[in-house]
């Protein structure tokens, strides 16, 4: 009889281990599947903000909401348009009262792997950037604070929140967890140009090929800046701002990078934005001065303006730049380098249910 | 009793474990130093050309970055210790004094010659992603329309050309071929310690070996000049010291 006792005891015991392990492995409910294509670049996420079903639920919904600007008019969707790949064709966007700013906006894609935000690099992280615009006077026009509050006296929010977070008093960091979770999970990965890493050339037409082999070799050596194979798919460089000679030595003073770092060596260096998606996230350059790819390529090939910090890959070929003032390409080769950026373009992407305004019935 | 008896079994038996795997294998921590001309490197910012050629090319150092590959150490008796490692060495990183790579778990001996190679080896120099695609290494991609793999070299910065205009450089080395193999006497005697020993990169070598280099040659576009490339290779040979 003892005999049997122990066996049952011990069989008892081993059940509750099993169990134990079970419920200690299993992934909780919540946790977000984010998935990325495995020739994507190595996904460092922050561990003190990780992606959950509620959090990008609730990051969506604050993402399209108006709540977040002074007077209730603007989201952060009024100037980031899914179906311009989360840019908006407009030179400058316009906030509250009529307010425009000076930058263009800048789309919203594969941001899960950068590393710096705005087009002085400002934010250093999603988080940083999320509350950015609401504070500012030119966008949304209010505090993130008071924010905040209103999101507290929600009823629709504050549950959500609750779920997401664990408390229903909202503060500024949930509000910015939120918006970062659901811009994390924004993930293009269905071009033309994503083909390529499966069957390489047989991805292109003639002329794309074409313009894949100028972008890609010293012809116009696009990808020192704008990077090589892995880094125009997620585009997780480090080295991320250079001058393009967009501007005169005293056009630049203060702008770009320098306004963060305050050193006159980084006057007029601006972020390299990504390319995915490039056909439809016009007007171009930080301040929206070209309203298409052709000029893009007219300036590139003609229009570089020689200043102090004009990167090295235009004034190494000083012959070049006095001769053309730039690659001095011929009209094909613009045609071919453009026919090239379009393969980058993911329709899927501008019709994902997934990024769709929530609150559009 | 036969418990008493059946702990001091096991003590022993524990303890023993413990004693007769004393390791004795070491650590050998390797530096890489940079200098240009015998004082430490000088990585600019600004356009201000500080350094000057063999040549007489006054210029300046923006961007160094570099792959070593495959350290390696030998015994005498043939026996080597290769760990088949890669390391981007990136003197741009907060101090020049201080990149370095470990090797650990080296097994105890007494270790005669040090090798490695300048550039990615060749089984990871390939297209696409022979290195782990991580932000790192995906700044030193070489393009598949120029042969795929990894940069070895960038060197960039801005010189004084023919016409005294301040203008940019681009030294790319890339392509398996450009690999260069290094390889230097040792004396390193490894029984359980950690060692260090400091590679010196004479920089200014690079323009001044057995080809000497004139940036007006025009230096900026080189990843499709495989006769550019291959005189910094033949330089290369002379960049690396032990200390």
């Amino acid at each position: 009889m003892k005999k049997y006792t122990t066996i049952v005891i011990l069989l008892l015991i081993s059940i509750f281990i099993m169990q134990a392990c079970e419920e200690h492995t299993a992934a909780p409910d919540d946790s977000y599947d984010f998935q990325a294509p495995a020739y994507f670049p190595q996904l460092i996420s922050p561990t003190n903000n990780p992606l959950t079903k509620s959090g990008v639920s609730l990051g969506r919904m604050l993402f399209y909401d108006p709540i977040l600007s002074s007077d209730s008019t603007i989201s952060c969707a009024s100037c980031h348009n899914i179906s311009s790949s989360f840019a908006e064709n407009k030179k400058y966007s316009v906030g509250v009262a009529g307010a425009t700013g000076d930058v263009n906006a800048m789309a919203i894609i594969n941001l899960a792997w950068q590393r710096k935000f705005f087009w002085n690099g400002r934010a250093g992280s999603l988080e940083e950037q999320a509350l950015g615009p609401v504070n500012n006077p030119l966008e949304m026009h209010e505090t993130s604070e008071n924010v905040a509050a209103k999101l507290t006296h929600s009823k629709i929010y504050a549950p959500l929140f609750k779920k997401a977070f664990g408390t229903a008093t909202v503060t500024p960091e949930m509000i910015a967890k939120a918006i970062s979770q659901f811009e994390r999970i924004i993930v293009s990965n269905q071009s033309t140009y994503d083909k390529f890493y499966e069957i390489q050339e047989r991805a292109f037409t003639a002329d794309e090929y074409a313009g894949f082999r100028i972008f890609f070799t010293e012809r116009g050596q696009c990808f020192h800046c704008h990077g090589a194979n892995g880094t125009l798919l997620a585009h997780n460089l480090d080295t991320i701002f250079r001058n393009n000679g967009l501007l005169t030595d005293q056009e630049m003073i203060g702008k770009g990078l320098s306004f963060v770092t305050k050193k006159t060596t980084d006057d007029g260096k601006f972020k390299v934005p990504t390319l995915r998606n490039i056909a439809l996230t016009g007007p171009y350059m930080h301040d929206g001065r070209f309203e298409n790819l052709m000029q893009v390529m007219d300036f590139y090939s003609s229009g570089i303006k020689q200043n102090r910090n004009l990167d090295i890959n235009f004034t190494k070929s000083p012959e070049r730049l006095e001769q053309y003032g730039g690659l001095g390409l011929t009209t094909v080769e613009k045609q071919q380098l453009i026919a090239f950026l379009n393969t980058l373009t993911d329709t899927s992407f501008t019709h994902n249910p997934a990024y769709q305004n929530p609150f559009k019935k | 009793m036969k418990v008493q008896l059946f702990l001091v079994f096991l003590f022993f038996s524990l303890a023993g474990c413990t004693w007769g795997n004393q390791n004795t294998n070491g650590t050998l921590q390797v530096n890489f130093q940079h200098t240009f001309q015998n004082s430490t490197l000088v990585i600019s910012e600004n356009n201000q050309l500080i350094y000057t050629t063999a040549t007489g090319n006054k210029f300046n150092i923006k961007t160094l970055k570099y792959y070593i590959s495959k350290l390696t150490l030998y015994q005498s008796n043939g026996v080597k210790y290769d760990v088949n490692m890669v390391k981007l060495i990136n003197p741009m990183e907060a101090n020049v004094n201080y990149q370095n790579y470990t090797l650990s778990n080296i097994p105890e001996g007494k270790y005669t010659k040090i090798s490695f190679q300048f550039g990615v080896d060749s089984a990871r120099n390939i297209f696409p992603f022979g290195l782990p695609n991580n932000s790192e290494n995906n700044s030193m991609e070489w393009p598949y329309t120029l042969g795929g793999g990894y940069h070895f070299m960038m060197m960039e910065g801005v010189f004084q050309n023919s016409s005294n205009d301040t203008v940019g450089y681009a030294i790319h080395l890339g392509k398996t071929p450009n690999q260069i193999y290094n390889e230097y006497p040792l004396d390193l005697n490894v029984n359980g310690n950690d060692q260090s020993i400091t590679f010196q990169a004479n920089i200014d070598q690079w323009f001044n070996g057995i080809n000497q280099i004139n940036l007006n040659d025009g230096y900026g576009y080189m990843m499709e000049d495989q006769q550019k490339q291959l005189l910094f290779k033949q330089n290369g040979v002379g960049v690396f010291t032990l200390k």
